[in-house]
C-alpha cells in the first residue's frame, strides 16, 4: 500500500506545486540576498565569501524561511490530503474492499507524508546551497560559525569545516522536517476524522499557530515544553559552536510525541469507524 | 447447495436510526442472488457490512465458510465489489488505476495481464489509457466491474451496479453480469429495480425498512399463483376467503385471492353463503406485483406495530417470526355443508 500511496502522491498536481511554492522562492530569496551582499560591499563575491562567510548561512536562511510556517503548512495539506483526497474522490471504500488492512493503510499514508516532508525539506536545502555556490563559487564559501559566551552574546567565529558544516545543514534539515511531519501527522487525524482535506489542514495549522502563541506565554510553565511551536526554531543553534544539543533534542520529543499521540488516536479511531464514504 | 455468504441476526443502527434490523440471509454459492428494495430500505447497509466498511452492531456474517471478524479480514480477498457506485483516481487512467488497485494487496499469479484481461472483458481495452475523469458513466461502470473482478474473486457483491446508466449500458451490464455467472461465481447483488432481479438472478430477498420481508428461489418467487374472482359481491366474497384462511385484495374488477390451496373448495364455500361466481381464474403474479403486495403488508405490520413478519414463498403464507402459532387451518373439504 506504501507503493501505491507514493504512486497517488506523485500523480497529484497538487503535491508539485506545494514542492515548487516552497522551493523555487527560498532559492529566489537566498539568490536575492546573496546578489545583494556582494552589490552593497562593492566588493566581489569571492571576497565577501573568503572574508566574512556570510555566504555559509545563506542555506541556513534558506530553511528558516520554510521552517516557522510555510513547510509545516505545506505538511498540514499534504497531511490532510492523505484521508481527504480518498473522501472526496469516494475511493476510501474500494481501498478497503481490497482489503486492506486499516492501521496499515493508516500508517503507509502518514509514511508517505513523512518521506514528503523530508525530501521537501532536503529540496530547499540543496536548492539553497546549489545557489550560494553558484553565487559565490564554490570553494570560497567558508563554513564558519558563531562561539556564542554567556548569555548567547556572539564572541567569536569558528571554522568548522566542510563536512561539518554538511552535516549541521543536514540536522537542521532534518529536525525542520520533523516537526512538519508532527503537524502533518494532527492534518492526517483530523482529515481522517472531518472527511475533509482542508478541514484537516486548518486544524493542524491551527493547532501549531496556537502553540506557538501560548509558547510566549511565561506563567504556564512546564507545559510550554509540549507545545510544538515553541520548538519551530531551536534548530538555528545549529550555526552558533557549540550548537545546543538538548534544545534540540528537546523539540525532537516533543515532535515525536505528538506524532505518536495523533497517530494512536487516528489509528484507533480509524479501526472503529464506519466508513460511509 | 453451500452458502456463499451467510448473515444472522445481522443488525446496524446509526444513534437511534435502526438501518438493518436482524438480517438473516442464505445466499447459495453459485448463484446470481438479487437484494430488493426501494432507496433507504437497507441495502447499502447491508453491502457495506458485508464488505467491513460497517461494523455490525450485532450479529454475524460468513463469507465462503469463514467468520468475517475484522475490517479488512483477509476472506474479503476472495470478493469483488462495488460499493455505491464508481470512483477512481480521477487524475490517473483507467489502466493505472487497475495497476494500482492491484498494487493494493498483491496477490501471487495475479500481475499485470490480468489488468489487460480484465479491461479486454469489460470492453474498456480501447480506452484504457484515457485519465479516468474523462470517462462516461457507462464507462465508469464497466471499470468498476473490471476492478472488482481483478481478483478472479469466487464472490462478487455489488450495490447497485446498473444504477445511473442509459438503455445501452444497462444491457451491456447485464449481459456481463449473465456471464459472469455462468462460471460458477457467487453474484450477490442490491437494485431497486424489480424487472433487473428477475431478469438476472436465481434468487432474490426483499428489504423494506431494514428489515427481510420476502426471501425465496426466484422460479418460486416469480410463480406465485394467485385467484382472479369476478364477483357482484366483493366484500362477501373477502369474509368467506377469509374464513379459508386465505387474503383477498379487491381491485375494480372483483378481489385477487391468495393462500387458497384449492380452487373448487372455494367455489364451493362462495356458492353455500350465496356468492354469485362469474368467473375464478388461476393467474401467475410477477415478482413486482409480489414485492408490492410485501412491502406494503409490512408498512401495515409497523403502521399496526405488530410483530415483525417473514413472507414465506413457499408456504404462500405469514408467518410471524416469533414462532406463533399460524391463521386459523383452512377447513377441510369434507367440512363444506351440503
Amino acid at each position: 500500500m506504501f507503493r501505491v500511496e507514493m504512486s497517488k502522491t506523485r500523480r497529484r498536481a497538487r503535491t508539485w506545486v506545494l514542492a515548487v511554492a516552497l522551493v523555487v522562492p527560498v532559492a529566489v530569496a537566498v539568490g536575492a540576498f546573496g546578489s545583494q551582499l556582494v552589490d552593497a560591499s562593492g566588493r566581489t563575491a569571492t571576497q565577501i565569501g573568503t572574508a566574512a562567510s556570510p555566504a555559509a548561512l545563506l542555506p541556513f536562511l534558506g530553511l528558516l524561511l520554510i521552517a516557522a510556517l510555510p513547510l509545516p503548512v505545506v505538511g498540514a495539506v499534504v497531511g490532510g490530503t492523505a484521508f481527504g483526497a480518498d473522501t472526496a474522490d469516494g475511493t476510501l471504500r474500494y481501498w478497503l474492499v481490497r482489503p486492506v488492512g486499516r492501521t496499515r493503510m493508516y500508517l503507509d499514508k502518514l509514511g508517505v507524508v513523512v518521506l514528503f516532508s523530508f525530501l521537501v525539506a532536503l529540496a530547499v536545502l540543496v536548492a539553497a546551497v546549489l545557489v550560494v555556490l553558484a553565487v559565490f563559487g564554490p570553494g570560497e564559501v567558508r563554513p564558519l560559525a558563531a562561539t556564542t559566551g554567556t548569555g548567547g552574546v556572539t564572541t567569536g567565529l569558528v571554522d568548522l569545516g566542510v563536512g561539518e558544516w554538511l552535516l549541521r545543514l543536514g540536522f537542521s534539515a532534518g529536525y525542520v522536517a520533523f516537526l512538519a511531519c508532527a503537524v502533518a501527522s494532527v492534518a492526517v487525524a483530523v482529515g481522517l476524522r472531518a472527511e475533509s482535506t482542508a478541514v484537516g489542514a486548518a486544524v493542524a495549522v491551527l493547532v501549531l499557530v496556537a502553540s506557538a502563541g501560548l509558547a510566549t506565554i511565561e506563567w504556564i510553565g512546564p507545559l510550554r515544553g509540549v507545545l510544538l511551536g515553541r520548538w519551530l526554531t531551536t534548530w538555528t543553534t545549529m550555526f552558533t559552536d557549540p550548537p545546543r544539543w538538548s534544545d534540540m533534542i528537546a523539540g525532537a520529543t516533543c515532535a515525536f510525541a505528538w506524532l505518536v499521540v495523533s497517530t494512536v488516536a487516528g489509528v484507533w479511531w480509524f479501526r472503529r469507524c464506519d466508513v460511509t464514504c | 447447495m453451500p452458502s456463499a455468504i451467510v448473515t444472522r441476526a445481522l443488525s446496524k443502527s446509526f444513534g437511534d436510526i435502526v438501518a438493518l434490523d436482524g438480517l438473516d440471509l442464505d445466499v447459495p454459492a453459485g448463484t446470481v442472488f438479487g437484494l430488493l428494495g426501494p432507496d433507504g430500505a437497507g441495502k447499502t447497509t447491508a453491502v457495506r457490512l458485508l464488505l467491513g466498511l460497517l461494523l455490525p452492531s450485532y450479529g454475524s456474517i460468513e463469507i465462503l465458510g469463514e467468520v468475517l471478524r475484522d475490517p479488512g479480514d483477509a476472506v474479503l480477498a476472495n470478493v469483488g465489489a462495488i460499493v455505491d457506485g464508481p470512483a477512481f483516481v480521477p487524475h490517473a487512467t483507467g489502466r493505472d488505476n487497475l495497476e494500482l488497485w492491484r498494487l493494493a494487496r498483491r496477490t501471487k499469479g495475479i500481475g499485470t495481464r490480468r489488468v489487460e484481461q480484465v479491461l479486454t472483458g469489460v470492453g474498456l481495452d480501447a480506452a484504457e489509457d484515457a485519465k479516468v475523469r474523462t470517462y462516461s458513466r457507462g464507462m465508469l461502470a464497466r471499470l468498476n466491474l473490471a476492478r472488482a473482478l481483478l481478483r478472479d474473486p469466487d464472490v462478487l457483491v455489488l450495490d447497485e451496479p446498473t444504477e445511473g446508466l442509459d438503455a445501452r449500458g444497462l444491457h451491456e451490464m447485464r449481459e456481463l453480469l449473465r456471464a459472469l455467472s455462468s462460471g460458477g461465481r457467487t453474484i450477490f447483488f442490491t437494485s431497486c429495480d424489480v424487472d433487473e432481479v428477475e431478469l438476472v438472478c436465481d434468487h432474490a430477498a426483499v428489504l423494506s425498512d431494514g428489515r427481510l420481508v420476502m426471501s425465496g428461489p426466484m422460479d418460486v418467487l416469480r410463480g406465485r399463483e394467485v385467484l382472479h374472482l369476478d364477483t357482484p359481491d366483493p366484500v362477501r366474497a373477502s369474509e368467506v376467503v377469509g374464513a379459508l384462511g386465505g387474503r383477498a385484495a379487491t381491485n375494480p374488477r372483483g378481489i385477487t385471492i391468495e393462500g387458497i390451496a384449492d380452487p373448487a373448495l372455494l367455489v364451493q364455500w362462495l356458492v353455500h353463503y350465496g356468492v354469485a361466481v362469474r368467473a375464478l381464474t388461476p393467474t401467475r403474479v410477477g415478482l413486482d406485483a409480489t414485492v408490492l403486495d410485501v412491502a406494503d403488508a409490512a408498512d401495515e405490520g409497523d403502521d399496526d406495530n405488530d410483530a415483525t413478519e417473514v413472507f414465506d414463498p413457499v408456504q404462500l403464507g405469514r408467518v410471524p417470526r416469533d414462532g406463533a402459532a399460524p391463521p386459523r387451518r383452512p377447513p377441510a373439504r369434507s367440512d363444506v355443508p351440503r
